[in-house]
């Protein structure tokens, strides 16, 4: 109902409701009043002819009392009346309506009362204190009812006349209450159909409607603002949607996202390829998909549909790297898939939806396969080869050994002869043929000496080791008293630090020794006075760092992955002698000793080289070790 | 209403008895009681001038001259009532002179022959005069009974009554026939 006919009707009920309470009640009133006044004459009226009855009940003259009470023909509104006896006997009656009126057998208790339509009223008979009779009299109420009658009558038309006045004056006045009301709603419904938040109400004045009014235009403006704003940001979800989406499409790795039930609700390009879909509504739910393929661990082990990635992504597990075969049951192809996903939780940490990312890995797992087939294949081989290396290497050595011994032989006799020939032609040779002798003597010394050192190296090579403790320092003074004697005219300056006790073989040690010593002396040839140092320079890991430092030529370090070949040499023969073994036989000895060697040198600023011997224990802890060593 | 008022039922039952009993005696003794009654109502309906009663608590006499007709019925009805302050009292006498101080004086069927001598013997005596017999009143008596339709009725004189200074109540008057003293009876 609209609130012009609203208000309209609130007005007419409320004013119908208190005109009708108002008549309602001035008719009671009155009614109340008459019906009093109407006892109380009554009263006095039926007193009076209660006197007046006195003495024809006293001599019981019923036609005097007769003639008494037709004294009230005079008032209309009386029905009937009796007399009674003291006995209780009616004893005279009168009726305004000729004989028709009943009485009660016996008189009624005094006092008054009324009864459906009439009020009776009963008074004593006195006589000289003394009841004597009772009086009853019958007044018609019909008075009150036309009264009522008439005062309905009369409501009614008040009422009628009040609700057409207050009609009028309600149709007039609602209107300064409704109409801005009205006005506002039409603007409201309007601005609703056009969707127009720009728009403003006009204004209403102070009153409640015009801070609704306001408040309405206030709610407006925000409204607006909010309106844009998300707009902005459902564009801007638009764009990045769409953003996600290319990226999503463009993926090389699938992308399956699933609600909480295990229902797919988004696929990617990559992962449909990969899946082999060819549409979007091939893809069903979880269970669905066990029906179609078949997933295994790496091993080969099936996997149940409760196992796959996305069931254990529902559960809560978070994965990663998950390599599983798949196969497809009726295109029959084979795949290795990388899995990996999680739950998406919202802002309140509620789950979401999962997501499965999924890499085809099958190319790379072939491959890998194959790596690790062609390894193990090249590890036989190296295998295989190095026992054939090792068997040519042993070989080769003992044949070097055999033929460095068998050239010794003939070297001998080579210089045995010529010895003889020297002592058998003694003075009888020209010089010229001494010379010649003399180079054949020292060609063959030099061959020798190179046998020596070849058959030294391939010993080295080929000899158990003897490990016992060895005193370096014992080791360097033998070499230098050695080479002092070889070189008492030149001037060497010897700088000895104290050295440790190592573990190792004495006899290679010392040729250690007595090959760098050697070295050193050699090439500092040129300098006078030659400095040569031996020490330690610390030790790493249990092994001391031993060096020995000369100040002679040196060499230039461009040459140093030459400098310990067999066979190689920096310097001229016609410089410095030797046959390019020396250094090599070191470095296989250390090596063979577990330890390291390098060099430092810069060319005519001498050289320096480094090496490291495992340390011994001190001598009392040794002496058991060394039982154990020999009895070994 | 009889169930509640059993004592009334009783009370009507034994008026019908005594209206239509038969028996002469029995309608004798039912004559006389209303006669009593009569002379009670009698005396509540007339005003007696002060010099009537010689004080204030004086009881009313009421005498009865002559051979007594009542019986027992006066005592039963007039015992114990009173008229105003005044107790009523009884007084039987054969001798008119006894009952000069009464304030009603009931002259019996009796004393018919003596009517004129007795009336004289109150004359200007506040009595108010009542007989049976016949025409007493025109005689110069105040009230006496007479039969009509098997019913007790009585005739005042007025006159007698103005004669004798006793006020009558209008409504005494009303019920009862008027009679004015014929001559021939003085």
């Amino acid at each position: 109902m609209p609130i012009k006919q609203k208000m309209t009707l609130v007005i007419l009920v409320t004013c119908s409701v208190v005109v009708l309470l108002a008549c309602a009640a001035m008719g009671g009133y009155q009614i109340f009043q008459f019906r009093t006044r109407l006892m109380r004459e009554t009263t006095v009226l039926a007193d009076v002819l209660a006197n007046n009855t006195q003495a024809a009940l006293a001599f019981r003259n019923e036609n005097d009392a007769k003639e008494t009470l037709r004294a009230l023909e005079a008032e209309p509104y009386v029905n009937s009346a009796c007399l009674y006896s003291s006995d209780g006997m009616l004893f005279a009656d009168y009726s305004q309506l000729q004989g028709k009126a009943t009485f009660p057998d016996e008189p009624p208790a005094d006092g008054s009362h009324f009864e459906s339509s009439s009020m009776v009223v009963v008074r004593p008979v006195m006589l000289n204190k003394k009841r004597i009779g009772t009086i009853f009299i019958r007044a018609s109420l019909q008075e009150i009812y036309d009264r009522v009658k008439f005062l309905g009558v009369f409501t009614g038309l008040v009422l009628l006349g009040c609700g057409l006045v207050a009609r009028t004056l309600a149709v007039r006045l609602q209107r300064s209450i409704s109409q801005p009301i009205v006005n506002l709603t039409e603007a409201v419904r309007a601005l609703a159909e056009r969707s127009d938040y720009t728009v403003r109400l006009p204004e209403q004045g102070r009153n409640e409607t015009g801070s609704l009014t306001a408040a309405f235009n206030h709610l407006l403006a925000s409204i607006g603002e909010r309106d844009k704003a998300l707009r902005g940001a459902n564009q801007s979800l638009c764009q990045s949607e769409a953003q996600v989406q290319a990226i999503l499409e463009n993926l090389n790795d699938g992308l399956i996202i699933s609600d909480l039930t295990g229902q797919v609700t988004s696929f990617n390009r990559a992962a449909m390829e990969m899946h082999g879909f060819t549409c979007m509504h091939e893809c069903h739910q979880l269970s669905e998909y066990a029906k179609t393929f078949e997933l295994s661990d790496l091993d080969g082990t099936l996997c149940p549909v409760e196992q796959w990635p996305l069931a254990r992504i529902l559960r809560g597990e978070r994965l990663r790297n998950l390599e599983v075969k798949i196969r497809h049951s009726q295109g029959g192809w084979r795949k290795v898939f990388n899995f990996g996903g999680a739950l998406i939780h919202d802002s309140n940490g509620q789950p979401i939806n999962a997501v499965l990312t999924v890499t085809d890995i099958t190319e790379r797992h072939q491959a890998q396969e194959e790596i690790h087939q062609l390894n193990s294949q090249l590890e036989i081989r190296v295998q295989e080869r190095t026992r054939q290396l090792e068997e040519a290497n042993k070989e080769l050595e003992s044949f070097s050994y055999s033929v460095s011994h068998d050239l010794r032989a003939p070297l001998r006799h080579v210089q045995g002869y010529v010895q003889l020939l020297t002592v058998a032609t003694n003075g009888h040779l020209s010089t010229e043929a001494r010379e010649y002798l003399q180079v054949i003597s020292d060609a063959s010394d030099d061959m020798g000496h190179l046998i020596d050192d070849l058959l030294s190296f391939s010993r080295t090579g080929r000899t158990e080791l003897k490990t016992e403790r060895v005193r370096l320092d014992e080791l360097a003074q033998e070499s230098i008293r050695v080479l002092e004697l070889a070189n008492r005219d030149r001037n060497i300056v010897w700088k000895i630090e104290a050295l440790p006790a190592v573990l190792g073989d004495r006899a290679m040690l010392r040729q250690v020794f007595a090959n760098l010593v050697g070295n050193a002396v050699k090439y500092s040839r040129p300098r006078d006075p030659a400095v040569i140092e031996i020490g330690c320079a610390g030790d790493e890991g249990g092994r001391a760092m031993l060096f020995v430092r000369d100040n002679g030529v040196g060499f230039n370090m461009k040459y140093l992955p030459k400098l310990f070949g067999v066979f190689q040499r920096l310097h001229k023969a016609s410089e410095f002698e030797g046959t390019g073994i020396g250094l090599a036989i070191v470095q296989r000895i250390i090596h063979r000793h577990g330890g390291s060697i390098r060099a430092e040198a810069a060319l005519n600023q001498g050289a320096t080289f480094y090496f490291t011997l495992k340390l011994a224990a001190p001598e009392q802890a040794l002496t058991g070790r060394n039982d154990e060593l020999c009895l070994a | 209403m009889f169930e509640r008022f059993p004592f009334g039922r009783c009370f009507c039952l034994f008026c019908i008895w005594l209206v239509l009993s038969p028996c002469e005696a029995r309608a004798q003794t039912k004559e006389y009681q209303v006669k009593a009654a009569f002379l009670l109502n009698f005396a509540q309906f007339v005003e007696w001038p002060h010099a009537a009663f010689s004080g204030r608590d004086v009881p009313l006499c009421i005498g009865v001259l002559g051979d007594d007709p009542f019986g027992p019925a006066l005592e039963q009805i007039l015992n114990g009532e009173s008229i105003g302050n005044h107790k009523l009292t009884i007084r039987r006498a054969k001798r008119i002179e006894e009952l000069t101080s009464c304030q009603i004086v009931f002259v019996c069927s009796s004393e018919h022959n003596r009517i004129q001598e007795i009336l004289a013997k109150l004359d200007f005596h506040p009595v108010v005069t009542v007989s049976e017999v016949a025409d007493f009143a025109k005689q110069g008596g105040t009230i006496n009974f007479y039969r009509e339709q098997n019913k007790v009725r009585f005739e005042i004189s007025t006159a007698s009554a103005l004669k004798s200074g006793v006020k009558i109540s209008s409504q005494l008057l009303r019920l009862g026939k008027i009679v004015e003293p014929s001559p021939n009876h003085k």
